[in-house]
């Protein structure tokens, strides 16, 4: 069966789960602001602390599935830093038999940038596979987010599979027809067309549909909307979000200083 | 029809384009939103399996400032990474949404304004729009991802490097040899050629089609 709705999120029943969205989301931006200042070692001792957090989650190694991404990330940028970095002054190692040089600035450069990454990326993770977007969307329209806003991010959820859906079966319908996939750039480009027009005008249709259906719902009428997924904020939450700022503002500006 | 009133109703093309945000958010316009973002993915998935160089996850914005103006563009931009990185867990994507925004309002305000009606003025608005586009992309991009993008423009790039240019003449040269593809050619003709063939029924629909047509 098809999936219906795109989202990570994995069912447990454990602390970091129970957090209200928003201490995770306030966590969750400190560290990134972290991951801008801290230096690449320092960088790595904030991506250890995600073991951890890991277990308690009770989510083990899914945690780490993007790694797998952001190797194809490190491979090249190692490459092209390393052997063309602009700044660069000291050969590193030079492979033998040929003239290529490794430089050490290049490396260097690199080693920021992707243990930066891999910080950012393995806790948005963790983030996404703890929180409901459901449950985001309303503890965000409880510090008065605009309700449009929100039915904008989860009935996009929707939308994006049902949209997948209709471009394979024009791509097979147009297939049939003779479409030509296959060839040199322009010609790939060329296959554009017929598979984009009628995904195009579908959507306005779809789009009019759609309105009637909200419009049917009184989607615009001005009253207060409930919600079926509860957020609650507790007093942990509050404690929380204190220690985690006061943490990373410490830690920030001693880097800082140091 | 409740919808269609709503957006028939005033063509008030002589009032300032700061003055229509609320009003541009109609019910139709906000639905549109999802649907501008399902096409930006698509054009995504749908580049990497023709396996070509360049993004085209643009093409929906662009699309939406066709249709519904510079604000409802520009909110679909920005929601796409926003909702990337929802789905994905990919919060550097966040970042990126700046350039979507900017492209959505750009390419809004020239709708807005009528340029589109004519069609060789469509490849210059898109050259215009790889230019805004290279613009946000390049210190974005150095600063989240190092230059790297892990596509085809990673190529470019090393190219660029390689014969010796510094290096942010050759981060916004390969970005916008990449965005001039993306834009000008594929991303801002195919929306501007459906519109052109949008049934009329469906053009009143709309604030800004009309503007096109």
């Amino acid at each position: 069966m098809p999936r219906t709705i795109l989202i990570s999120y994995i069912e447990r029943d454990s602390l970091i789960h129970k957090l209200n969205p928003l201490t995770k989301l306030t966590a969750l931006i400190c560290v990134i602001i972290l991951a801008f200042i801290l230096g690449p070692v320092n960088n790595l001792i904030l991506f250890a602390l995600i073991l951890p957090l890991s277990y308690i989650s009770k989510l083990t190694w899914d945690v780490f599935k993007p790694i797998r991404y952001l190797l194809i990330i490190f491979a090249i940028l190692f490459s092209i830093q390393g052997l063309f970095y602009p700044f660069r002054l000291t050969p590193l190692y030079t492979i033998p038999f040929t003239n290529i040089i490794i430089w050490k600035e290049g490396i260097i450069y690199a080693a920021e940038i992707s243990a930066r990454l891999l910080v950012m990326m393995v806790y948005g993770f963790l983030f996404v596979l703890t929180t409901h977007p459901g449950d985001l969307v309303n503890a965000l329209r409880k510090l008065k987010m605009p309700y449009k806003v929100g039915y904008i991010v989860l009935s996009t959820l929707h939308v994006i599979p049902s949209i997948q859906m209709q471009v394979e079966t024009i791509i097979d319908a147009q297939k049939s027809r003779g479409l030509d996939v296959s060839g040199n750039i322009i010609k790939r480009l060329r296959a554009y067309v017929p598979l984009l027009g009628p995904l195009f005008i579908g959507s306005v249709q779809q789009a009019v549909e759609r309105t009637m259906a909200l419009e049917a719902r009184a989607f615009s009428a001005d009253c207060e909307k409930t919600s079926f997924r509860q957020t609650v904020f507790r007093k942990r939450d509050r404690n929380i979000i204190i220690a985690t700022v006061i943490i990373s503002v410490t830690v920030g500006v001693l880097s800082w200083i140091y | 029809m409740a919808i269609k009133s709503k957006s028939v109703e005033k063509n008030d093309k002589k009032e300032s384009i700061f003055k229509n945000i609320g009003k541009d958010f109609t019910t139709i316009a906000i639905v549109l939103i999802p649907i501008a973002i399902g096409i930006n993915q698509v054009g995504r998935l749908i580049s990497t399996a023709l396996g070509l160089p360049i993004f085209l996850d643009t093409i929906g914005t662009i699309f939406a400032a066709m249709l519904a103006g510079p604000w409802v563009a520009g909110a679909a931009g920005f929601l796409t990474n926003v909702v990337t990185a929802i789905a994905y867990g990919r919060p550097t994507s966040v970042f990126f949404g700046l350039v979507q925004l900017g492209l959505g309002l750009v390419a809004g305000y020239c709708t807005y304004k009528g340029w589109f009606k004519i069609w060789w003025h469509v490849p210059i608005i898109g050259v215009v729009l790889a230019a805004t586009a290279t613009l946000i992309t390049s210190p974005i991009s150095v600063l989240v991802m190092g230059g790297i993008s892990g596509t085809g423009i990673d190529l470019v790039f090393a190219f660029f490097q390689a014969t010796g240019a510094k290096f942010w003449t050759s981060i916004i040269a390969s970005r916008f040899l990449t965005d001039l593809l993306d834009k000008a050619i594929i991303a801002t003709y195919l929306p501007w050629l459906t519109i052109k063939g949008l049934p009329e029924k469906y053009v009143k629909l709309f604030r800004y089609a009309k503007l096109i047509k």
